[in-house]
């Protein structure tokens, strides 16, 4: 243990603490103790406080508890004369640190001045807005995101637990030039890590650097800016505490578990770009106690394994002595080196194209400014079409393209486009062909600078100026396709050729070919029922999170995060027959109304550590599904309308129940089975099997009305099936009730016909 | 333009550098060149027509961040004892710890 990092770490927590306190005390004065003080939409108050200390953060008189707390935490500063083993000491004041900062935090928002506004020295000349979502950019200002806010961590759920997003990476700092900085994100970014910025050096964030550099920042992009200073870089350490909360099924106040948690399961770590100063080395204790390592790119005291992080602690690479060419070639030695010492597993696609490819770019968004060609949309059609052909059919890697390439087109012009991907393998089956084909939208939108947008015949794609400028043309697409099919579906998929066309005449001539396929497979799947076959499906990937979590997952019902459907899971297993997708045998009925079988039960009991006795797949009431953390939606019974409620994850408003979504799903998710409480994948609801035990969709009273819009064919269509067309519009959302008072007014006003059911209990 | 280095103890991190920075922001007649929260250390240059480092020191004061001595800059709590609640804890370390500890006692 290094006596200088000791030092250094804590100093910098004493005078944290010392300065949240004189700002809770002033935030006191000023606002008085019943001043609210609530991060950005999250059920889980100051995050690493509630986690730690089990303490509900709501007011500004809270927090003098929390300083306290704090304050206990704190030791003197190791003498010069007597060198004791400090690591105790050290990892106690990361701890308050992290209270500090987040009590410092709490402060801020209850003033008004969180999330941070900052402001741009070297604002673009053009304009143009480089930032996703709320984020933006107003004349010289900039908004920054601020915590990451309970949505979009449960969003972000299904992507950790199935290994796209390996980790994240916490930026403190500001990195050597811009040029390193855009190389830092795109190798991160390459390899699907979240990124979060924060800190400066000399006033100089990476933020600043990224922005000037026009590198989009926000959720969609994985890059996510806090704040310009460290004290923000708490909300990295937050995010993971509610990662313990949210799918770890943690107890908030079980600090132990929590870190043990983080430091097996949360690959994180922290990279200090520039100078370190006392606050960045109270900080990164604070982290170290997580189980996450920091590395630094200046000279700094390392810390070697000690078996507080799995491997070291604090690593220091001095950039400019870093062995490479020039200093992208640092930069990737850099990283690399980020990855070992945090032991994160990281598939990197190799796709051979000019341009970065990882799934961080797909949520970019080309917006019309600074899109060179698009395919598809409003201008012209544009269709995908995989198909298995014999192997004699389908020669491996060809790519051949007709009609006008990209650079034949002019700027911000537009040309249909028509892909027919062959495919052949001995393991391959028709029905893995939507599988296959739906994947096109991820693989092609991992391109940087590609949008992607649906699929089949309303596939649409934008290409950005600066992909066109690196050279991008039309066969990388099939590059990408035959790449990423080899990597991704290399167990059922020998061969793959790809043919892409912008000639109008071809394409109007294959999409009727596509049209006759698409309709066969629409016909396929809707025959596909429970009763049509005996294996169904479980899916284990939210227990790298959610340990005692198991998705039983049968033809007429998709996994609770909407990602993995009977289909997907079958050609999954096909894949990799030891993954998590394992096929569970029917077995003897058992209930036939209630969905409860034999073969699911057991396979429950023995994959979920014994804690989960039964299951029954068509009722919430009795034995429904455990809930991990990453479902589209919660179903909860609302026991005055004597029906249900469904809240979808981007909903933030108040429900009939009195809790928000958030609230909800920290109720019922970590993989807990909850009679009247369920998590469910969105298009359950047009199940013919939705909660078929307990009345279907008449049984529901409230639903989120993004849901609902979004979904309105579908479900005017559920309504028809069940008898009742106008059952759409009896049911409540947010715009008119949001408590029980209102909801019942307004279900007996339209008839609906929960009320008149059989009582459900 | 002269140029002046000034320690300033309590900018002993980030988001002080900001603060003080942001001081001199829209300064004519003074440019901030460096400002280091690692050893609290502000690098300027100003117009000797218009202003001095009295003037720039009492400027910094009376924001909060007086000029101070070099040793200053390691400035925390620790002289006021009685802020410390939990004071010297013994710890169980990881003999691991204890033996490569030697090598970074350099710093
Ligand atoms: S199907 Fe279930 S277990 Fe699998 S990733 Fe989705 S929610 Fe998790």
């Amino acid at each position: 243990m290094s006596r200088y990092i000791a030092t250094r770490a804590i100093r910098g927590a004493q005078g944290m603490v010392r300065e949240a306190e004189e700002a809770v005390n002033a935030a006191l004065v000023e606002l008085g103790p019943d001043a609210p003080v609530a991060f950005t939409n999250t059920a889980y108050y100051l995050p690493v406080i509630y986690a730690f200390t089990g303490e509900k953060v709501e007011k500004l008189g809270d927090l003098p508890a929390i300083i306290e707390r704090a304050k206990n935490l704190l030791h003197p500063v190791p003498s010069n004369n007597m060198w004791l083993p400090y690591l105790g000491e050290t990892l106690d004041s990361g701890i308050a640190t992290l209270f500090a900062e987040e009590a410092m935090e709490g402060a801020r928002f209850a003033r008004g001045t969180e999330p941070q506004v900052i402001k741009l020295d070297h604002a673009r000349a053009d304009g143009a807005r480089f930032t996703g979502g709320d984020l933006g950019v107003h004349g010289d200002k900039m908004k920054l995101n601020g915590p990451i806010d309970d949505i979009q961590l449960r969003a972000w759920g299904i992507q950790l637990v199935d290994g796209r997003m390996p980790g994240f990476c916490a930026i403190v700092g500001c990195a050597k030039s811009n040029e390193v900085a855009v190389k830092i994100v795109r190798e991160l970014q390459s390899r699907g890590i979240l990124i979060f910025l924060s800190g400066n050096v000399n006033g100089r964030s990476i933020i600043h650097q990224l922005q000037e550099e026009g590198i989009q920042l926000g959720y969609d992009t994985f890059t996510v800016p806090f704040g310009i200073d460290t004290i923000s870089a708490v909300y990295a350490l937050g995010f993971a505490a509610r990662s313990a909360l949210t799918f770890g099924g943690m107890d908030a106040g079980n600090a132990r578990k929590i870190m043990l948690y983080n430091k097996y399961r949360v690959f994180a770590f922290v990279l200090a770009l520039g100078e370190v100063d006392d606050l960045k080395y109270a900080t990164a204790a604070g982290a170290i106690s997580f189980g996450f390592p920091t590395i630094a790119d200046t000279r700094i005291p390392q810390i070697l394994p000690t078996g507080v992080t799995t491997y070291e602690h604090v690593v220091s690479m001095p950039f400019d002595e870093i062995p490479g060419a020039d200093d992208m070639e640092r930069t990737e030695k850099l990283i690399q080196r980020c990855m070992e010492v945090r032991g994160v597993k990281v598939k990197i696609a190799k796709v051979p194209i000019p341009v970065s490819y990882g799934s961080a770019f797909e949520g970019e968004r080309i917006r019309k400014d600074i899109m060179y060609a698009e395919f598809g949309g409003k201008r012209s059609n544009a269709f995908e079409f995989l198909r298995m052909k014999p192997a004699d059919e389908v020669e491996d890697g060809k790519i051949t393209v007709s009609g006008t390439d990209i650079d034949g087109m002019e700027e911000g012009g537009a040309l249909p486009l028509g892909m027919v991907v062959d495919v052949s393998g001995r393991k391959m089956q028709t029905d893995f062909e939507p599988i296959l084909e739906r994947q096109f939208h991820y693989f092609i939108n991992g391109v940087e600078g590609i949008q992607h947008n649906g699929q089949r015949d309303i596939a649409w794609t934008r290409i950005s100026k600066s992909t066109f400028g690196k050279g991008f043309r039309l066969e990388h697409f099939g590059k990408v396709i035959h790449a990423r099919i080899h990597e991704v579906f290399g167990n059922i998929v020998d061969k793959v050729q790809v043919h892409l066309t912008t000639d109008q005449a071809e394409v109007d001539e294959l999409i009727e070919v596509a049209r006759v396929a698409y309709a066969e497979r629409n016909e396929r799947i809707a025959n596909l029922t429970d009763e049509s076959v005996d294996t169904f499906y479980s899916c284990l990937l939210c227990q790298s999170f959610a340990p005692n979590h198991v998705c039983v997952i049968n033809p007429e019902r998709v996994g609770l995060c909407g990602a993995y459907n009977w289909l997907d899971c079958k050609a999954s297993y096909e894949i990799n027959p030891t993954g998590p997708n394992q096929p569970v045998a029917k077995g003897l009925v058992i209930d036939a109304e209630k969905g409860e079988f034999s073969g699911p039960n057991e396979y429950i009991y023995q994959n979920s550590n014994q804690a989960v006795e039964r299951v029954t797949l068509y009722s919430i009431m009795e034995a429904p599904l455990t809930s991990c953390g990453c479902f589209e939606a919660i179903m909860v019974l609302v026991p005055e309308a004597n029906g249900f409620m469904i809240v979808s994850r981007e909903d933030p408003s108040m429900t009939p129940c009195g809790m928000t979504f958030s609230t909800l799903a920290g109720t019922a998710g970590g993989g807990m089975q909850t009679p009247g409480m369920m998590g469910m994948g969105k298009y359950y609801l047009t199940s013919k099997k939705f909660i078929s035990a307990d009345g279907g969709m008449k049984r529901i009273v409230w639903l989120s009305s993004n849901l609902r819009e979004s979904m309105r064919p579908a479900l005017q269509e559920v309504c028809e099936r069940e008898g009742m067309p106008d059952l759409l519009d009896k049911i409540a959302d947010e715009t008119v009730a949001t408590t029980v008072e209102d909801l019942l007014p307004f279900l007996e006003e339209k008839g609906h016909p929960a009320l008149t059911m059989d009582p459900l209990f | 333009m002269e140029q002046l280095a000034l320690i300033v103890p309590g900018m002993w991190a980030d988001h002080h550098v900001i603060a003080v920075r942001g001081l001199f922001r829209d300064a004519e007649d003074i440019q901030v060149t460096g400002a280091s929260a690692m050893d609290a250390t502000l690098c300027l240059e100003y117009d000797p027509a218009t202003t001095d480092p009295q003037k720039i020191a009492a400027q910094l004061e009376q924001a909060g961040y007086a000029v101070g001595e070099a040793a200053d800059a390691a400035n925390s709590p620790t002289d006021k004892p009685e802020w410390l609640t939990a004071g010297v804890r013994v710890t169980a370390t990881d003999p691991a710890d204890l033996t490569m500890s030697g090598d970074h006692r350099k710093y």
